[in-house]
């Protein structure tokens, strides 16, 4: 499977990336490390342990690098939940329904790049 | 030896994002991470200002960035380690507050390579650039110290606007401070005052309220009396003054600023130990900051202030003497009686004579509407009021006329002494109908210079164009650059342009003349073979009906002529045979050397009477040939006629040369017409032609 195929898989920006980060051997670098990153373990834990101002952190570093990898579909869910949290103490439902997208496009994502 | 890598510091709770940095700046930079801010702390407190730049992220576990900024700010770092920001936020105020805490570039992500590595680079460059202006500043003070000092000028313009009182306020203690020690230094010895010293102390005394940049601005200029706290803020000018000079860095001793620090400090001194800050008495009190405290009370004495009227001299006199006005030096106040009447004439005439106080104000405006004399503005107006000066001088010096445009409302702005030398004011409201300025500039030239500028982009701001213009020496050519000011990050602005016009007159005489002589033979003056093309092809490429001949000529027997004769008398016939030529033609027609011994004749004929191309060609073969010296010269010509355009250059081109390869092997020593029977020959000619071409 080529980089672009993959992007198109999982609904990323192939253009976009490889304009900004200029070579596929350094995109497939990164998108290798995206699965394992910390910051997925971390909101899954905060979210199920209703500890909001980790899940934001946590959401908003996952939207960081889904921003750079220009992981487009991933980034929208993940930029919703990340404003979602802004600013509270308590998971809201719509947290956790938003966290359920992020969860099953991260799961797309993640499908993906095993492929390469 | 390689030169060190500079240490940049990622601080940033995302591995992946760091590696992602790291990645892009590791080749020219060292890298350092950090995952949070108090890693980031502990980094800085270990490397301190070896770390050349920090990009930081904002949201991060245990001390986010605007903490990072915080703690940076109280230590003192922010001044020296520049930090860039990096976040996927983009909120508007997210990016004021973490500018405000001095971070002085923000990157949004999704990051660009080219776009990180830009911004570090230049960003870098400008903290270098600042690190050497403030040793500029220091070497200036330092060399300037004879003459008359720059830094000195703006400070005291600074406090002066501030104090809302007269620019002439600092002038006017100058000039009474060194009549007062001229006088001193004639009755006494006890002071060591040679001329160098007094101008020193004149120079100094222009910095005696430099503190006052410190105390705010509602103080400062308080219509009414002080409170006794206020008084207390306000009296620590002296103080905040003389701390100021000292922080300026220096190259060992420095009397200048040695001196300055004493009258900054104690300045309101007094005599009987009654004054501040240090209750110093008697000559305790340097004599520097004794003459300028007379000097500066009489001055505030005798002007008028917001909150009090302008006394007479000689009542302020008689009230510094009288102790009014707190105990002086009996010694300088006998100065001040007998030299009271030079003082008062002195000051009538003092005033700054080239200095454009007005645009100093302006300057000096804008930098206080923006924010109180804090530590940074202190110093941003040291080094402002300095780019802008060098700028002025630059510009003056360099002896280009430049200007600057804005748009809205459309003016120009000129410089000094493009102003000056164009002898037209130096702000010009509607450009495009000022006369004086179009007969400089014509007004459909400005309208289309102006135009481009507004159809550029943050990146592709520079149009330069060149034109004819008149800048009171004649018509001359010109190249007027505009570099379009696009202000802003996120969404540019256009706010203006900044142009110059530089003098190409000569540059652009000599390339033409330079294309003139690419075109033409060098042995002949004739057109060379390439430019015969060009020159022709203009005219057989339009739709018309004009009937055109082109001859080419041959000189028979020319191998002949170098062999019997030798190759300079050969060049001598080719020299010969041209020079004939263009006798026989006409000043429209156009002759050219097409290599060799073969020469082009093509011109314009109507048919009028019959046999006209007839009778031309056999004027011009009967020119061209004759003896030269002892050598009988003669030609032959195939001419190629065709009654319309367009027509392929190539095709007639090869007409001409069959019909005269025709004549050549017929009879020689003679001319013959291209006509439809040599069409055989015509495309193996053509094709041999294209196949020589290869």
């Amino acid at each position: 499977m080529t980089v672009k195929e993959c992007y198109d898989e999982m609904g990323g920006n192939y253009e976009s990336v490889v304009g900004r980060l200029r070579s596929d051997e350094r995109i497939v670098r990164f998108l290798s490390r995206v699965p394992t990153d910390p910051c997925v373990t971390e909101l899954e834990t905060s979210m199920a342990s209703g500890d909001a101002p980790t899940a934001f952190r946590a959401s908003h570093t996952l939207k960081g690098i889904c921003l750079n990898l220009s992981l487009d579909k991933l980034s929208v869910s993940a930029n919703a939940l990340t404003d979602e949290l802004r600013g509270k103490d308590a998971v809201s439902d719509e947290a956790k329904r938003l966290y359920e997208e992020v969860k099953a496009n991260f799961a797309v994502v993640a499908a993906a790049i095993s492929k390469l | 030896m390689q030169p060190k890598k500079k240490n940049i510091l990622i601080v940033d709770d995302s591995e992946l994002n760091r590696l992602l940095l790291s990645d892009i700046l590791f080749e020219d930079y060292n890298i350092i991470e950090a995952e949070n801010g108090m890693q980031a702390m502990a980094i800085l407190h270990e490397h301190g200002v070896d770390i050349s730049m920090m990009l930081l992220d904002i949201v991060m576990p245990e001390m986010d960035g605007f903490e990072v900024l915080a703690a940076m700010n109280k230590n003192g770092w922010i001044e020296t380690i520049p930090v860039i920001m990096i976040s996927a936020e983009s909120g508007g105020a997210i990016i004021d507050h973490a500018y405000d805490l001095g971070a002085i570039d923000y990157i949004n992500r999704p990051f660009d390579e080219r776009t990180v590595k830009h911004r570090v680079a230049s960003n870098l460059m400008m903290s270098l650039k600042q690190k050497e202006m403030q040793e500029l500043l220091s070497d200036q003070i330092y060399q300037k110290e004879k003459d008359n000092n720059l830094m000195i000028e703006i400070l005291s313009h600074i406090v002066e606007f501030r104090n809302g009182e007269s620019g002439l306020h600092v002038l006017h203690v100058r000039t009474i401070t060194e009549k007062l020690l001229k006088e001193l230094a004639k009755r006494t010895d006890k002071y060591p005052l040679t001329p160098a010293r007094i101008k020193l102390i004149a120079t100094a005394s222009a910095l005696h309220d430099i503190g006052k940049i410190s105390v705010p601005s509602e103080i400062l200029n308080k219509p009414g009396r002080f409170t006794p706290e206020e008084f207390e803020i306000m009296k620590r000018h002296t103080v905040e003054g003389g701390d100021m000079l000292k922080t300026i860095p220096l190259e060992g001793e420095n009397d200048l600023i040695q001196v300055s620090y004493a009258i900054c400090r104690w300045h309101h001194e007094r005599y009987d130990g009654r004054g501040y800050p240090d209750k110093l008495v008697g000559d305790e009190i340097p004599i520097e900051a004794q003459v300028v405290s007379v000097a500066d009370v009489y001055d505030a004495l005798t002007s008028k202030r917001c909150y009090k009227d302008s006394l007479a001299p000689q009542k302020a006199l008689q009230m510094i003497v009288n102790g009014e006005c707190g105990a002086f030096n009996p010694e300088l106040l006998d100065c001040l009686l007998s030299i009271g009447n030079e003082i008062e004439d002195a000051l009538k005439v003092a005033s700054y004579g080239e200095t454009t106080q007005a645009e100093i104000n302006d300057t000096i405006q804008q930098l206080f509407s923006n924010s109180e004399g804090s530590d940074v503005t202190r110093r941003m107006v040291k080094q402002l009021e300095t780019e802008r000066l060098k700028f002025k001088h630059l510009a003056d010096m360099s002896h280009e006329i430049m200007f600057e445009c804005v748009f809205s409302p459309e003016m120009v702005k000129l410089s000094d002494w493009s102003a000056e030398s164009l002898d037209l004011p130096s702000t010009i409201v509607n450009p495009r109908e000022n006369n004086a300025w179009c007969a400089v500039f014509p007004k459909k030239y400005f309208e289309d210079f102006v135009e481009a500028l507004k159809n550029t982009n943050p990146t592709h701001d520079i149009v330069t164009r060149q034109m004819e213009l008149d800048t009171g020496t004649g018509k001359k050519w010109y190249k007027v650059i505009g570099k379009a000011l696009w202000i802003g990050e996120e969404n540019p602005e256009l706010d203006g342009a900044i142009c110059k016009i530089i003098d190409v007159d000569e540059e652009t005489t000599t390339m033409k003349k330079l294309e003139r002589r690419a075109e033409r033979d060098p042995m002949t003056g004739l057109y060379n073979k390439a430019a015969a093309r060009k020159h022709i092809t203009k005219f057989l490429t339009s739709e018309t009906k004009t009937k055109y001949a082109l001859m080419f000529v041959d000189i028979d027997d020319f191998k002949h002529v170098n062999d019997n004769f030798g190759h300079a008398f050969g060049d001598k016939v080719i020299q010969e045979v041209a020079y004939r030529i263009l006798n026989n033609i006409r000043s429209s027609d156009i002759a050219a050397r097409m290599g060799g011994d073969e020469f082009l004749i093509f011109l314009e004929f109507t048919d009028e009477y019959a046999d006209e191309i007839e009778a031309l060609t056999e004027r011009i073969y009967h020119g061209v040939s004759g003896p030269v010296d002892s050598c009988n010269v003669s030609v032959s010509m195939g001419v190629a006629c065709i009654d319309g355009t367009p027509f392929d250059y190539d095709l007639l081109l090869s007409m001409a040369d069959v019909a005269m390869y025709s004549v050549k092997k017929s009879s020689k020593q003679s001319y013959g017409f291209y006509d439809d029977s040599m069409k055989g020959l015509l495309k193996s000619a053509t094709s041999k032609d294209k196949g020589d071409k290869k």
